[in-house]
């Protein structure tokens, strides 16, 4: 027994012996850094983590090409639960200086975490506590994808505008479905601006929206199209992760906006393109930001007009004649700046020219007036979205929270 | 629309999902009714969903535009179904040979299937370097709604009936043979016997260790069929990782909620399938979407409840159920 006590003390030694080498392990050369990144679910869900994953590769191949040596662990299939915290932990002992979390609801375990290493910095992409949480080794970044889903809305609206022109349908059939996943203001920001880019070109056009209550179910998502289809919906599109809205657009035989992955070769005769976010950008001025000793924005907005958002490619053997056209003029106008999704003058709050009161988000983290100069300003406060307008033209065909 | 007509909507949209829940459940009646108790129906459903699509999807990439979709639908079936006759045998040999205990083989099975599967699937993923999915001819091919038209359109039945997929069909056409084999068949009456009480049906000369193989292995491989057929219609032949999540549990429960019968396993999978989305389709106002959510689960217990207060006896699970054999015990 003595032995068995005295042999087991001495494995304990050593295993702790190589956790602290691990946990005092910096980064070597002057250029490098080491990375942690805690992502929901992993690449293979070829959608939400699977874009996240390839901003990050892209931005490591573009930093590496510049001199600097980057190494990234992941802590993949992470849930919203306590795990998450200990993901944090377990990356920042690793001797992680920054670390990626890729999922809303992972904040408020990441903030518990920050709180223990104030020497690491700590992202909550999508997020939106840092400028409130009194930390300052916390960030956020969001990009403005409602822009993206105005772009994509266009190419909507040219095709349901081309069916009326046609005459095969009447123009107060021009209806579009939307599968959301939560009544949370990143989904009503998203399809206000996608319905706002469908109605540039297709005045007549409304929209019903169903809220499956998850991000991610095959199965519901797939029940909620059929759903908008059998209500009379003659395209769909989406904000949550799985094909099978594109795929239930195409055996009924309409059309259908995706998000997050190029959804054209699934659904060839039904998908246009999708919109999507392009996060190679941050992930890239951040880390160099980090190694270089230059300070990185708190709070972090992604635009179109810096290609932080964009539309994958059009799927022309389907669109409209003129839809690169229509939606080059856009994405002009948002490089200019000429082009506000949110212009007061295109929309109405039930019934009545929007306020502050009916179109800001009362839960976001940060409160302001963002209602001035004709526009609503969306993700300026904060990068994450707060426009939770009810617009004339959507009609909720229920809530989830 | 009026309140019956999003009724009708209702049931004939939980076809698709229903089918799959079809095949988990009658896969399951089978193995139970031989005593075998395989909790494992979740890790089978999910290996038949990856498999199922992987064999038409390699045949597919191998010949090219000339593949016939006919062939796909068997390999399909085939392959779903080999995989979970795997599965129905590795589950006897560790339960029925080597005599451990089931509920804990049956958990082993959902978490080794369930990994099998979402390794295969990423593998494929990365082989075929994106969606691993099947070409437009096939998908159509794989949920056609055959019926024609004239039948569709009878009033109320019309959209229910005939508006699925040949997989519905080949459903209902399984249960109904498990009814008949259960119920008119002396193999039947033997394999029921072998769940009630493997006691007397030892010492009548009936060869436990075979019927429990056979029918675990042939339960397995419909159940995993069901995986397919989701993959296959809801998913439209698209590998979505964690799609199938809960399927098989659901399956489970069906095997209570319709008392291990075959031919209720039919209409419950719908009504199931149809609980499932009812939030999309029959929305009450002020009711929120999370107890819809649970009316599946809710329906179960209160069908369990029932049965064991009423305690009739042709309602309730085989007598050995989840029990294995010792001969030396007697």
């Amino acid at each position: 027994m003595k032995k068995l006590t005295v042999v087991l003390l001495i494995a304990l030694l050593a295993v702790s012996a190589i956790f602290a080498q691990a946990g005092g392990e910096t980064a070597s050369s002057s250029k490098a850094t080491k990375v942690g990144f805690v992502v929901i679910n992993d690449e293979s869900d070829q959608g939400y983590t699977w874009n996240f994953v390839n901003g990050m590769e892209g931005a490591l191949a573009k930093l590496k090409a510049e001199g600097y040596n980057v190494e990234l662990l992941y802590k993949k299939n992470t849930t919203e639960s306590a795990i998450c915290k200990d993901n944090n932990i377990e990356l920042a002992e690793e001797g992680c200086e920054i670390i990626f979390n890729n999922s809303y609801g992972f904040e408020p375990y990441m903030l518990e975490a920050a709180k223990e290493y104030p020497k690491t910095k700590f992202v909550g992409m999508t997020n939106c506590g840092s400028q409130v949480d009194g930390n300052p080794n916390t960030y956020n970044a969001f990009a403005a994808i409602y822009e993206a889903r105005y772009v994509a809305g266009i190419a909507a609206g040219m095709k349901l505008q081309q069916e009326i022109n046609e005459g095969k349908i009447k123009a107060s059939e021009a209806v579009m479905g939307y599968v959301g996943a939560y009544s949370f203001a990143e989904v009503i920001s998203g399809m206000s601006g996608f319905y706002l880019g469908a109605k540039s070109v297709c005045p007549s056009v409304t929209m019903k929206v169903y809220f499956v209550g998850t991000w991610g179910d095959a199965t519901l998502e797939e029940a909620a199209a059929n759903a908008l289809i059998d209500a009379g919906c003659k395209l769909i599109s989406q904000h949550s992760d799985t094909t099978s809205p594109a795929l239930a657009a195409q055996k009924a035989g309409i059309y259908h906006v995706g998000y997050n992955t190029d959804m054209t070769k699934v659904a060839p005769n039904a998908s246009l393109l999708s919109s999507r976010i392009d996060w190679t950008r941050y992930f890239y001025t951040f880390i160099k930001n980090h190694i270089d000793g230059k300070e990185n924005k708190s709070d972090w907005t992604g635009t179109y007009a810096e290609g932080d958002v964009t539309v994958t490619a059009l799927n022309t053997a389907i669109a409209a004649p003129g839809t690169q056209d229509a939606m080059d003029k856009a994405i002009k106008a948002f490089h200019d700046g000429t082009l506000k999704v949110f212009d007061l003058s295109k929309f109405t709050v039930e019934g009545k020219k929007g306020t502050n009161e009916t179109m800001y988000d009362s839960f976001a983290a940060v409160q302001g007036n963002a209602t001035y100069d004709g526009y609503f300003h969306e993700s300026e406060l904060q990068s994450a979205p707060y426009f939770v307008g009810k617009i004339d033209g959507i009609e909720w065909l229920n809530a989830a929270y | 629309m009026s309140f019956l007509n999003s009724i009708i909507l209702l049931f004939a949209a939980a076809g698709a999902y229903g089918t799959a829940l079809m095949f988990g459940t009658i896969g399951e009646i089978l193995t139970e009714k031989s005593g075998n108790l395989n909790l494992g129906v979740e890790g089978i459903m999910y290996m038949g969903g990856i498999f199922g699509l992987i064999a038409p999807n390699v045949y597919e990439m191998a010949v090219g535009d000339s593949a016939s979709p006919f062939v796909a639908i068997i390999l399909a079936i085939l392959a779903s179904f080999a995989v979970g006759a795997i599965a129905g045998v590795i589950f006897s040999f560790i339960t029925v040979t080597l005599r451990a205990n089931q509920n804990v083989t049956g958990l082993a099975m959902t978490t080794f299937g369930t990994g099998v599967a979402k390794f295969a699937g990423e593998l494929r993923r990365i082989q075929v370097g994106g969606y691993v999915t099947l070409s437009n001819k096939m998908k159509f091919a794989f949920d056609k709604h055959f019926m024609p038209d004239f039948l569709k359109k009878i009033p109320i039945i019309g959209k229910i009936l005939f508006d699925q997929s040949e997989f519905f069909y080949l459903a209902i056409i399984t249960a109904v043979l498990l009814h008949l084999f259960l119920t008119k068949t002396k193999t039947g009456l033997y394999l029921r016997s072998v769940g009630e009480s493997p006691v007397t049906a030892d010492a009548a000369g009936i060869n436990i260790t075979k019927y429990k193989y056979i029918a675990t292995m042939i339960g397995g491989g419909i159940s995993a069929i069901g995986g397919m057929v989701y993959t296959m219609t809801t998913a439209g032949c698209v590998w979505i990782e964690g799609s199938l999540a809960g399927t098989g549990w659901l399956a489970v429960a069906l095997v209570i909620f319709c008392t291990w019968r075959p031919l209720n396993g039919t209409w419950s999978s719908i009504l199931f399938g149809a609980l499932m989305i009812m939030y999309l389709r029959v929305i009450i106002k002020g009711f929120p979407i999370e107890l819809y959510k649970i009316l599946p689960y809710v329906v179960t217990i209160i069908v369990l409840v029932i049965t064991s207060m009423r305690n009739i006896r042709d309602k309730q699970p085989p007598a050995s159920l989840g029990l294995n054999y010792f001969r030396e015990d007697r």
